[in-house]
């Protein structure tokens, strides 16, 4: 009996040294796959940021937030996909002038916009993008 | 030979009890078993996180494909049936929408799918709007020209194509799908802005092409 134990036990450690990398593969794979949402809800974000009126960009998105749950698809729609739960984004924009411009010159035909976006509070993915007005 | 046997007896050399092989065999078949489930359960681990890694991809590399199409396209001229069918560029600058030009995604009849189709070749064909509008076109340029197919979501549900405005005058075009994975249904979508909008080649009434207003 206590040679059937220890090989149990031997067993046992050997069981979880080969179950580890997959528990492992599995955290890395979900990982993977909040990033690429989170690279999404940010795109979107953005793309809808960049599609805006130039003059209205600030007015609109500057402060801009979506708490935890209460992203929104393209249409203002909340995600009602539990993928989406954990996920809050925010955006800030401001006028920025761009070398050679000098702000004695002319007013700022440039927006530097940023989009944050969060997972269970903490930052996943950040863009940034200059938007120029046309 | 005999002297032997006995000397062998008498050292208290001897086999295992039935008790004991019972005991043996039912700890025997409990590691078994054991080892069975584990590679059960990573068979079936494996093939949900392959399956998840597969759809995964499919949205990244159709995320990228199509948003590159649509912010670097001229126009959305329309979504006619099923599809939505792009200006993608004017490649040979005569202001007017060729065949080879044109990109259509196609989301099938039971908007189940999302697959490019564009046009290697074709013969010299200007198209109108109003005929890139037309839900029969696309079979005309299949028939006319070379087409060629490429599948970017192979098995999804609920295609839907929306806009900031009805085509031709759309600036940004969102397509939502959901995706099987791992026993639930998840909501995707790819949003686009159009970085070049060809609106200036489009004429008061927005329904055809100008060439040459500026």
């Amino acid at each position: 009996m206590a040679e059937a134990t220890i090989a149990l036990v031997v067993l046992g450690i050997a069981a979880a040294g080969v179950l580890l990398p997959f528990t492992t593969g599995a955290k890395v794979r979900a990982e993977g796959t909040r990033r690429t949402l989170a690279a999404k809800l940010a795109n979107d974000l953005m793309e809808e940021i960049v599609n805006t009126p130039f003059d209205q960009i600030i007015g609109q998105y500057d402060g801009y937030a979506e708490a935890q749950g209460q992203v929104k698809d393209a249409n203002g729609v909340v995600f009602s996909d539990l993928n989406y739960a954990n996920f809050s984004r925010d955006a800030s924009c401001a006028y920025v002038y761009v070398p050679p411009q000098s702000e004695l010159l002319a007013p700022p035909n440039f927006i530097l916009a940023m989009v944050r976006v969060y997972y269970s509070g903490s930052e996943m993915v950040v863009v940034n993008r200059l938007v120029h007005e046309h | 030979m005999k002297k032997f046997r006995q000397s062998s007896l008498s050292v208290g050399i001897r086999g295992l009890t039935l008790v004991e092989l019972l005991v043996a065999l039912v700890v025997t078949g409990v590691i078994l078993a054991g080892v069975v489930t584990l590679a059960h359960a990573l068979d079936t681990v494996h093939d949900a996180t392959d399956d998840t890694s597969q759809k995964q991809a499919q949205v990244r590399y159709a995320t990228l494909r199509i948003s590159e199409l649509i912010r670097h396209c001229k126009l959305i001229c329309g979504a006619p049936g099923d599809d939505l069918c792009i200006w993608r560029s004017d490649d040979n600058g005569d202001g007017k929408i060729n065949p080879i030009e044109l990109v259509y995604i196609e989301s099938g009849m039971g908007r189940d799918f999302l697959q490019l189709m564009d046009f290697t070749w074709s013969a010299s064909w200007d198209l109108t709007l109003l005929e890139t509008q037309d839900i029969n076109t696309k079979e005309a340029l299949v028939v006319a020209c070379d087409e060629r197919m490429m599948m970017v979501v192979p098995e999804c549900s609920n295609v839907q194509f929306a806009f900031d405005q009805a085509p031709p005058m759309s600036k940004s075009v969102t397509i939502s799908f959901e995706l099987y994975e791992n026993g639930m249904t998840r909501q995707y979508q790819i949003s686009a802005s159009l970085r070049s909008w060809a609106g200036h080649l489009l004429s008061a009434t927005s329904d055809a092409i100008v060439a040459d207003d500026d």
